[in-house]
């Protein structure tokens, strides 16, 4: 008994499988007992890892992300991860150095010649040739962060939310706002910045303010980079008053170089990231929620669909809201 | 595809990139009819210079007379960066293992070598890592980040030629990186005493395998700093969280709750440190001069927070291990056992205790 015979009794999906037997939110109660109810009949064990060792069949999904010290890829992980566990997949993470390491998850996942019969690229895209091998191959593939032809794909709208951020500085009266910007992107490994930069300037515009390119750094992602890049936007004549940073992560690391450079966040300095990180609620950090863990659980839903059936493609749109903490305050 | 593509294949007959179907000779046929492992085969065959003249001889000679021809794809594909790593971790949504993961592949990769994330979530996670990297001959050592590790998985490892290290516990007969988790313990406690505190409460989580992981080490040092100071330990004042920022503040509201509160709080890990600075600064206590609150690892917000911590070397725990999982897989039958020291960080968090 497999989960994938058990939602074919059920005439559901694999994931409403997995979900209704871990009573996991989006199964109906009836959906949800009637599943439970063959499961019991059938005697099902939900974690057929080892019975698949034991036929040398192991299933696999492969994570290819950008970084493995990212909040926002740990989070994608572990949403996922969750899932696929569930319905008896193991999660093999590959962190992507460059084009060569991409190359390396294509060459491995064929389903009779690698371990990944799934992949879920988390902000990296791959060749064109590489995607439509993959789909030939009956690799289930799902992309976060963008969308593409063949495959389904979990994105936000990275204008949208720079442009939440922006103006609810920009609201609060200041008129000079800094950005500390993740990485520019390269071929095949693509970041969010370039879209949360268009939106932030957007913002700008559209109140009629100057866009500054001098106060525009960036902080790659990480906190000591953001640490850098506060240094060099605060050491501009005029300085900003408020800062927009594209992670909560990087916004740590702006609160603690600004603190060095004697200025007070909100007093001096107003800030808001993204993400809204586990601890940006003790923080006190004004931040975009987006719902990380969910994104990675919504990618191994569709990562499990797409290697059932491959032809039926879901674009998934995620929401995001602001959060107004201590870190934000009207300008004087 | 160009095989079969629905041959069954035979129990125990190896897959993978280099012999993608039953019947055609793999490395790890050549691996076995050699004597050697497969990641010495795949680096004899490559003409890596740490591989004995006369092994690179014999390897080449058994490749030849099997008929053994490596896929031109996957040699193609391993030209430029060749060799692989597997780091297996029991949860990949922690900062300290995502610091000692990063800090591990940064060290990898300068040497070549690629990095591979297991998540184990269970403790069979670490057999089946084994079972999906081992006969694929594309891992050529494993790196267990706070995973217990069994003889039988030793036994597993030597057959299948994978050279293996444990960072965060000790391993008998494999290489291993820790920190002095006891000495952690008995730093942060004693800073404690040093002030004047005498009620000091201990925030832990009890870790998978009792007995093996930090906490319990950390709270066996904590144990030895109270009674070289002769001060009893209180078990009302053993608290025991969920690891995460949630099991601290649920821990934190019960303790703000009771009727007398210790003078002081050592966390296990600064995220419940965090959550107790928290839930005590909105229910409007005076921190530190009410209570004083220590955690464990020094990331980045508790920096920004003025948090007092005990500092562990995550960076270096990483760097190391992936340092002595190359000298393992270059030099099978090393045994380093490397500790690590950590160092008290005194800052806004922690003062002598109010009068009462």
């Amino acid at each position: 008994m497999t989960m994938e015979v058990l939602a074919d009794l059920a005439g559901v999906s694999v994931s409403t499988v997995s979900r209704a037997l871990r009573n996991r939110p989006g199964v109906s109660p009836a959906t949800a007992r009637r599943v439970q109810e063959l499961a019991r009949q059938h005697r099902f064990q939900p974690n057929q890892s080892a019975v698949r060792l034991r036929q040398g069949t192991t299933q696999t999904v492969a994570m290819a992300v950008p970084a493995l010290n990212s909040w926002y890829c740990s989070r994608v992980i572990a949403g996922a991860q969750a899932v696929l566990a569930g319905a008896g997949f193991d999660t093999l993470v590959a962190p992507i150095t460059g084009p060569s390491s991409l190359g390396i998850i294509v060459r491995d996942s064929s389903p009779r010649t690698g371990p990944a019969d799934g992949i879920i690229l988390v902000n990296l895209g791959l060749p064109d040739d590489a995607m439509v091998e993959l789909r030939e191959n009956g690799v289930g593939v799902v992309l976060i962060g963008r969308e593409h032809p063949y495959h389904s794909s979990v994105r936000i709208d990275d204008e949208g939310l720079a442009h939440l951020a922006t103006s609810h500085l920009v609201g609060l009266g200041h008129r000079t706002v800094g950005l500390v910007m993740g990485r520019p992107s390269r071929t095949y490994w693509y970041e969010v910045t370039e879209e949360r930069q268009a939106g932030y300037r957007r913002a700008l515009t559209e109140a009629g303010l100057e866009v500054r390119p001098e106060l525009e750094a960036a902080g790659n992602f990480s906190i000591q980079g953001a640490v850098g890049a506060t240094r060099l936007i605060m050491s501009q004549p005029s300085p900003p008053t408020a800062l927009f940073c594209m992670s909560d992560q990087m916004a740590y690391g702006a609160i603690s170089a600004l603190e060095e450079l004697g200025l007070r966040v909100p007093g001096d300095v107003s800030v808001i990231g993204v993400d809204d990180h586990a601890t940006s609620g003790v923080m006190g950090l004004t931040t975009i929620h987006q719902d990380v863990p969910d994104i990675g659980q919504r990618a191994a839903e569709l990562v499990l669909a797409a290697m059932a059936a491959p032809e039926r493609i879901h674009r998934d749109q995620q929401a995001f809201r602001l959060v107004v903490r201590r870190s934000t305050r009207r300008h004087r | 595809m160009t095989g079969p593509a629905d041959a069954p294949r035979p129990e125990g007959a190896p897959v993978g990139i280099d012999g993608a179907r039953p019947g055609r000779v793999t490395i790890v046929d050549v691996a076995r009819a050699s004597g050697v492992s497969v990641a010495t085969v795949s680096r004899a065959l490559r003409g890596f210079t740490n591989v004995a003249p006369a092994t690179v001889a014999a390897v080449r000679s058994v490749a030849d007379s099997l008929g053994y021809r490596p896929n031109p794809v996957a040699a193609q594909l391993r030209s430029g960066a060749t060799l692989a790593v597997t780091i297996v971790v029991p949860a990949i949504d922690s900062w300290y293992y995502a610091e000692v993961m990063a800090s591990a592949q940064v060290v990898l990769d300068q040497e070549g070598y690629r990095t591979f994330v297991m998540v184990a979530g269970d403790d069979e996670g670490l057999d089946r890592a084994l079972d999906t990297m081992g006969p694929l001959g594309r891992t050529d050592g494993l790196l267990a980040v706070d995973l217990p590790i069994t003889p039988d998985t030793t036994a597993d490892l030597d057959r299948l030629g994978i050279s293996m290290v444990s960072a965060g516990l000790a391993a008998s007969g494999i290489p291993s990186v820790r920190v002095d988790d006891q000495r952690i313990g008995y730093e942060a406690t004693r800073h404690l005493l040093e002030l004047g505190h005498r009620q000091i409460a201990v925030v832990r989580w009890i870790p998978p395998h009792p007995g093996v992981g930090g906490p319990d080490l950390r709270l066996v040092g904590h144990h030895q700093a109270l009674r070289d100071a002769g001060v009893p330990a209180d078990p009302g004042l053993d608290l025991v969280a969920e690891p995460s920022l949630e099991g601290g503040l649920a821990v934190a509201a019960e303790l703000a709750g009771r009727r007398v509160l210790p003078t002081a709080v050592f966390c296990m890990s600064d995220m419940l440190a965090m959550a107790v600075t928290h839930t005590f600064g909105e229910l409007g206590f005076n921190l530190p001069a009410e209570l004083s609150i220590v955690g464990i690892d020094d990331r980045p917000t508790a920096r920004i927070l003025g948090l007092t911590t005990v500092a562990v070397p995550v960076q270096e725990l990483g760097a190391t291990a992936a340092r002595l999982l190359l000298d393992v897989i270059h030099d099978p039958g090393q045994g380093e056992e490397v500790v690590l020291p950590a160092g008290l960080v005194v800052r806004r968090s922690t003062a002598p205790p109010q009068p009462s």
